[in-house]
């Protein structure tokens, strides 16, 4: 530990160097001088203060080696500088254009920055240091295997790199995949996710080798972690196994719609331990644990089709016989633009009285989230065309609609 | 949270007080306060950390020698050292880190344009020559302290370092080439070639490598050791028939490398590693050795291993190739920190210090002049200064000052001539011209 710290600090030592120090005094002018004209000057308020940072220590630095001045370190802040500018033009016209909003912040917070900033850890790193004496820092033996800095950095940095990164491949063979197997979305997404934790398993697998853990120990160490997925973490194993077999089964795959708690809900991801459901009637996210789905029913709309049916209980006065009331229903169905013609709707008489009659309304339509919104325009169509006829003047008070979808 | 509005103040004490706005200009600045902050703590206050000040010693491992683990060295080597150093100058702290032989001038450019050079480099002799040579570190100051430092040093191994500017670094120990074998196989070490040949012929399999620690000693040994000083320094011979002495040198001792090459018990590794690795895991029973890897050897071997000169042949002794340790001053350093490695270089340099280097890692010889290699007290070290003897009598471009700016090129292209040779590829007459050509700066 204490040569970590001597490795990782001992930097500190440098700044009692009146090389050093110039530089760094150097620097902080340049800094100070630009929030101070930057303020003043509205023309420099508009250019980017990346470009005059990076131009500012330009100016430094040749002013540094006109003096015969060392002049390195300035030289590093305005390379890393302008590769920080190179990468957000490359972002801005290069990426942006390109990828939906989504898939740019996801590439640019998950891969590009942290990349850079590994970059420009490593590069000071190495500048103020040794990076092969911090590689070598043993850090003990694990599992019969030494373990080094380096090989445990590289290690982490990979895994990290393969689980951020692999979507963007495993969307591309998903892409590939539907345009050639013509797959449905949902088996689209459920190969993408089973792709990435294809990777992601694989990367796990090379970071142990890596790493050189023995596997007898790792074998001994699972054992006992058999007895502890037995009470403390049997849950989000539990969780972990269900959504890998709900992904493989198809039963539960992103882009499906499905009734939760009696609400029709879509599946948005369906991640290690939970699924997210966006629920359609009140745009809440809900995050739902995999076994629920593994161990109930679940009710789906997208298993075989997207279709769904909805009913509509409607009680209309006697005075419109059923055939006549039937006919209004189903033309009135049919005519909202999103009900489907085939199958066509459907109304029954499900009861009659002297006074009134109750009817059931069905039919399709393709969008299962929208249910709510199609039954409750249809039963505002029929409410006006029953004002028209004269049906809600009933002395009974007839003519009362009620869904049942 | 609370969120203020922009014109409320903070009160931070009864007097102080900031505006929102003026603790946004704070957080600005905080970074322009960091450098000057630390760098005043540094100066004026040991930082907890580092506790006050830091050499930076930069180690230069020996190119084929990088493989090796050097923990023993950090214990028997630097442990007492340090140890000793904390003792005299418990504000000081040393940190050192490595670098690979052929990176080093590289990284010394790097460093020292940033201000963030070493305070101290630990190399070889022609390294530090070549750097001194490039303006990349500074001579040895010249200050009476250690012009008695200087005094202390045997002149022959000052001879290696001195320059007309003055010393390019101050020696340290010194690493010379010898054979090691398994004694189970090799009751008695070979002490001429032709008993090495004797060896090989009986069964036993000696390993050698195309590199100035696995081959470059047989050249004495077949009297071609001048006519190899002559290509490796580009001083051709003045006279025409010391040409032809010189290449009928070469020729003959090319002919007796690929002769031996020929031997189904000769195995010819790719360098001191292999060599090494084969004599632990008994593929090979003879190699010859460089002194580093001999605590390596000693760890994996215990009592099997066995340790001699080289042998000598009918040309003369074995020219053993040697490595002088020494320390260089690096350009960066506040008059402060030069004045700590000075310390630190001095203190390695006392007699005490230079016997236990000796005792302990029983894989260097002393630079100090009172200092005697104590011979009686281990067989190990009786081979390391009969060693050292044959390197002052046999290998007379080492003992010169020299840098490697000529020799790092030349010497892998006539490495590659001599396997040309003993591969078969190269006749020993067209490998001898080839090496005279390359010495005079041809392709």
């Amino acid at each position: 530990m204490n040569l970590l710290l001597l490795q990782g600090l001992g930097w500190l030592g440098f700044l009692g160097r009146p090389f050093v120090l110039e530089q760094l005094l150097c620097a902080a002018l340049v800094f100070a001088l630009l929030a101070v004209f930057r303020r003043r000057q509205p023309w420099l308020r508009r250019a980017p203060r990346i470009l005059l940072l990076l131009g500012g220590t330009a100016l430094a630095m040749v002013l540094a080696a006109l003096l015969g001045r060392r002049f390195g370190l300035l030289m590093l802040s305005a390379q890393i500088l302008a590769a920080f500018w190179l990468l957000r033009l490359i972002e801005r016209f290069l990426l942006q254009p390109w990828l939906s909003p989504a898939a740019f912040h996801g590439l640019v917070s998950r891969i590009l920055r942290p990349a850079f900033s590994l970059a420009v850890v490593v590069v000071v790193l190495d500048a103020v240091a040794s990076l092969r004496d911090l590689a070598s820092i043993s850090l003990g033996t694990w599992f019969g295997s030494e373990i080094q800095l380096g090989t445990l950095s590289m290690v982490l940095v990979v895994l990290y790199f393969v689980v951020a990164g692999s979507v963007y491949p495993a969307q591309v063979v998903g892409w590939l995949a539907k345009r050639a197997l013509a797959i449905s979305e949902g088996s689209q997404t459920a190969l993408v996710t089973l792709l990435r934790y294809g990777v992601i398993g694989l990367g796990v697998m090379w970071a142990l080798t890596r790493l050189g853990i023995d596997r007898a120990g790792l074998l001994a160490v699972a054992g006992g972690l058999s007895v502890g997925l037995g009470f403390g973490v049997k849950e989000v194993f539990s969780n972990f196994i269900s959504g890998l077999w709900l992904l493989m089964e198809g039963s539960v795959r992103p882009g499906e719609v499905l009734i939760h708690d009696g609400d029709a809900c879509e599946v948005r991801s369906l991640d290690l331990r939970a699924a997210t459901l966006l629920r359609a009637s009140d745009n809440a996210e809900l995050v739902v644990p995999n076994q629920s789905f593994f161990t109930s029913t679940t009710t789906t709309y997208t298993r075989s089709d997207r279709m769904r049916r909805c009913n509509l209980e409607v009680s209309a006065p006697s005075s419109w016989t059923p055939d006549q009331m039937i006919a209004l229903l189903v033309e009135l169905a049919a005519s909202h633009p999103k009900v489907l013609q085939h199958p066509p709707p459907e109304a029954v008489l499900l009861g009659f009285s002297p006074t009134s009659h109750t009817y059931k309304l069905s039919f399709s339509i393709i969008d299962p989230l929208r249910a709510n919104t199609v039954v409750s325009e249809v039963k505002l169509a029929l409410w006006r065309r029953f004002d028209q006829e004269g049906l809600l003047m009933s002395p009974s008070g007839e003519g009362s609609m009620s869904p049942a979808s | 949270m609370q969120i203020l509005p922009p014109n409320k103040s903070i009160q931070l004490f009864r007097f102080v007080s900031f505006s929102v706005e003026g603790c946004k200009r704070l957080r600005r600045a905080l970074p322009l306060l960091l450098f000057p902050l630390l760098a005043g703590l540094q100066g004026c206050v040991p930082l907890p950390l580092i506790n006050g000040e830091t050499v930076y010693v930069m180690v230069v491992t020996q190119r084929r020698l990088d493989w090796l683990r050097r923990d023993d060295t950090e214990a028997l080597f630097w442990k007492p050292l340090m140890d000793e150093f904390h003792r005299l100058h418990p504000n000081v702290q040393v940190s050192t880190y490595t670098v690979n032989e052929e990176a080093v001038r590289d990284e010394l450019k790097r460093r020292t344009a940033r201000g963030l050079g070493p305070d101290l480099i630990l190399a070889r002799a022609p390294m530090v020559n070549t750097l001194l040579s490039e303006g990349l570190i500074a001579p040895v100051p010249n200050t009476p302290s250690m012009r008695r430092t200087i005094a202390s040093v045997s002149p022959r191994f000052l001879k290696r370092v001195r320059f007309s500017s003055g010393l390019s670094g101050l020696p340290l120990n010194e690493l010379v080439s010898l054979a090691c074998y398994n004694r189970q196989k090799v009751p008695t070490p070979p002490r001429t070639t032709e008993e090495l040949m004797a060896l090989a012929a009986s069964g036993q399999t000696v390993g050698l490598s195309i590199d100035p620690y696995g081959i470059w000693w047989t050249a004495g040994t077949r009297g071609a050791d001048l006519a190899m000083v002559s290509i490796l320094t580009g001083v051709p011979p003045t006279t025409e028939a010391q040409r032809a002495k010189d290449e009928a040198a070469i020729v003959g001792w090319l002919a007796w490398l690929r002769q031996i090459a020929q031997q189904s018990r000769v195995d010819l590794a790719s360098g001191p590693e292999e060599l090494t690795k084969g004599l632990i895991a008994g593929r090979l029973d003879w190699i010859p050795c460089f002194s580093l890897t001999l605590n390596t050897l000693q760890t994996a071997m215990g009592d099997k291993l066995g340790v001699s000169a080289l042998p000598t042949g009918p040309g003369g002794g074995p020219s053993p190739f040697n490595s002088l340790q020494v320390w260089a001053f690096g350009l960066d350093s506040s008059a402060s920190q030069r004045q700590s490695a000075s310390s630190l270089v001095q203190l390695s340099l006392e007699p005490f210090l230079q016997r236990r280097f000796v005792l302990d890692t029983q894989e260097v010889l002393p630079v100090n002049l009172t200092v005697q290699t104590p011979v009686a007290s281990s067989g190990v070290l009786a081979a390391l200064a009969e060693a050292h003897q044959q390197f002052q009598a046999g290998s007379p471009l080492l003992t010169k000052p020299f840098t490697l700016i000529h020799l790092s090129e030349l010497s892998h292209r006539l490495e590659a001539v001599i396997q040309q040779v003993m591969v078969g590829v190269l006749t020993p007459q067209e490998g001898a011209r080839q090496m005279i050509r390359l010495g005079r700066g041809g392709t």
